[in-house]
């Protein structure tokens, strides 16, 4: 209450009165990512602190800088179970990059500052600062020192030795493969990942949080590998000779089963060069054969700067790629044809023809953003945000709303399931009231439809607390937040009604009616299994993932 | 394996600390905290795989508020008494 009321007074800090702490936490996350710096999250003790913790390790597993400030009852009620007292450090602790709680006035000031410039500084992640209800009621005495050590999350200059090693790596090898992940985009490191693989003719695939780094129209990125990946991205990565992996983590979604890349790096089979910010990265998943600690910018630069010309390679394994690619997607256009309604592929691409290139896409999690994966086209870096890690159902409507609070000149599209829909739609209150227009195209299927593809193919087809029996008129909650909706009929009146509300600035909910029955999200890796045992659609039959060299 | 941290006196950093160990795929046979000269120094004997105890020291520095960490063999009389069982 005492921060608010002093906030009363400050004309600069500009709030943003979200109708549940978990959509702020989530909107902090689509400001970040917009912004490319955090902004301040605040909720009162006991219950408005619980809340954001889905937020704060959604923030935590996707590396987002996030500043959180969370109230607290007063010190001289601590552990006495007060009203609302809840010990959020406690909580909190394992999923943010610094918690403080403020015992003494002149420590506040300081807290907050540090949390904001840790929660940016490295390797991003939340911050949390708690203040108790007496210290906010204090008077103002300067500032303390906090004794901490920020310099560690300043990237150290990566070392000469195990750069030449890479180069050294990169240039022998028949196949090589560069693997972005998020770290590039953190980095501002598109650049020099396109120019290394230009330079090596070499395909570039990226994680899920790695997409949003590569521009999908360059013709060496053949999309993000794993178990909803594309086809042509799971082949590269599984039959590479050398992966240089950037930023990323090695994630068991991204390789199936990353034992299997461990024993080929063993064996020499595979040479794996892994740059990360965060040293505690390198060898956690896979040891690599040279592991590099450093800005994924800086570290390329001189992997870029030490490698001459790379020596000409055979096209074949490009070409056997590209190959992958047609086949898949001549696959997909026959399988649309069995769809009674929308098919979902076919949805995302109406919505990129209608969508400018500046356009930031946000999604909820489940299928429709399994979908995204694999279809959605990104143009520009920094331009598609999702739930990757964590995979929080409910992220895509707030974190829209905080992606349009970020820049309000570019036209924000939430691509969302009917799921992700009803765990968050309360938050669609603030598209009127903060005037943050975004598009919203629910993927109807009436079913959390990811979890129900797990039963199908691992439980027996045993399909249990997967099917909303009744649905409400998402077009009528629209409504009642003053938003106008559509269910249209055919992929050319969604491709319009996307341009009209992209082009007027006007939010739109857009109910697209998926054949529950047909929605498969294929290529599939099971969890566990390694990347040539993905399933393939009906027509790939004959496709096989293992490289014949 | 013998880990030491120093850090500021505060057992909130304490289970920020004890909240990595745990997650570790290490043995803690001794985890020992002192107060000293304004900070805290805690000591613990770790057993488990070489890489494991890396990623740990590696996990723990990451912590801003680990002003110092440092890796030793476990001390000898230790060794010896993880060898005779006790």
């Amino acid at each position: 209450m005492a921060l608010f009321d002093a906030a009363y007074f400050v004309d600069d800090i500009e709030v943003v009165m979200f109708r549940h702490e978990q959509g702020a936490a989530h909107a902090a996350e689509g400001y970040a990512r917009v912004a490319g710096r955090p902004a301040v999250v605040s909720a009162t003790s006991g219950p408005g602190a619980t809340n954001l913790v889905t937020g704060l390790t959604d923030a935590y597993m996707d590396s987002v800088p996030v500043t959180t400030i969370t109230g607290q009852v007063a010190t001289w009620v601590f552990g006495r179970d007060g009203f609302q007292e809840t010990d959020v450090l406690g909580v909190a602790t394992p999923i943010t990059k610094w918690v403080y709680q403020v015992r003494r006035p002149e420590e506040a000031t300081p807290a907050v500052r540090i949390a904001y410039e840790i929660s940016a500084l490295g390797r991003p992640g939340p911050t949390l600062v708690d203040l108790p209800r007496d210290v906010q009621l204090m008077e103002y005495r300067g500032e303390a020192k906090i004794q901490i050590n920020v310099s560690k999350f300043i990237p150290p200059k990566p070392r000469e030795e195990d750069v030449a090693k890479a180069v050294k790596i990169l240039l022998e090898a028949d196949r090589p493969v560069v693997l972005a992940g998020g770290g590039v985009l953190w980095s501002g490191a598109t650049k020099e990942v396109l120019e290394l693989a230009e330079r090596l003719n070499a395909p570039i695939v990226s994680t899920l949080p790695g997409k949003a780094a590569i521009p999908h129209n360059h013709p060496l990125y053949m999309g993000p590998a794993g178990m909803h990946g594309r086809a042509e991205a799971d082949a590269a990565l599984a039959n590479a000779d050398a992966v240089i992996a950037v930023g990323t983590r090695f994630s068991d979604r991204t390789w199936g089963r990353f034992r299997e890349l461990q024993e080929r790096v063993r064996s020499g089979e595979v040479k794996l060069i892994h740059i990360d910010v965060d040293r505690s990265e390198i060898g956690k998943n896979v040891k690599p054969t040279v592991g590099i600690v450093a800005d994924a910018r800086d570290a390329l630069r001189e992997v870029l700067d030490l490698m001459p010309a790379a020596a000409a390679r055979s096209p074949k394994f490009l070409a056997w790629l590209y190959e992958i690619r047609k086949r898949y997607e001549d696959a997909m256009e026959k399988a649309a044809a069995e769809f009674r309604h929308f098919a979902p592929w076919k949805v995302l691409k109406a919505v990129r023809r209608a969508a400018p290139p500046s356009a930031v896409t946000v999604t909820g999690v489940g299928g429709h953003q399994m979908w995204s994966e694999i279809w959605w086209e990104v143009y520009e870096p920094g331009t598609f945000i999702t739930s990757a890690g964590l995979g929080t159902m409910g992220f895509g409507i707030p974190a829209s709303l905080g992606a349009k609070l970020a820049d309000r000149s570019r036209p924000v599209v939430c691509i969302d399931g009917d799921g992700s829909f009803q765990m968050t739609f309360n938050n669609l209150a603030l598209v009127r009231e903060y005037g943050l227009p975004f598009v919203e195209i629910i993927f109807d299927n009436a079913s959390l439809q990811l979890v129900k593809q797990w039963q199908v193919y691992m439980y027996g087809n045993r399909q249990i607390a997967v099917r909303f029996a009744r649905n409400p008129d998402f077009l009528k909650i629209g409504e009642a937040y003053g938003i106008e909706g559509i269910r249209p009929s055919s992929y050319e009146e969604l491709e319009r009604a996307v341009s009209w509300a992209v082009r007027n600035d006007e939010p739109l909910i857009i109910d697209v009616t998926i054949d529950e029955d047909k929605d498969i999200v294929l290529p599939w890796v099971k969890p566990g299994d390694w990347l040539t045992q993905v399933i393939l659609p009906k027509g790939m039959e004959d496709v096989s993932l293992a490289y014949e060299h | 394996m013998s880990i030491s941290i120093r850090i500021p006196p505060s057992m909130d950093y304490v289970g920020r600390v004890v909240s990595i160990v745990r997650r570790a795929k290490v043995f803690v046979r001794r985890m020992e905290i002192e107060a000293r000269d304004s900070t805290y120094h805690i000591v613990m004997d770790v057993e488990g795989p070489a890489d494991e105890i890396g990623w740990l020291i590696a996990k723990l520095d990451k912590l801003p508020e680990v002003l110092e960490i440092g890796r030793t063999q476990a001390a000898p009389a230790i060794a010896v008494a993880v060898r005779e069982g006790r």
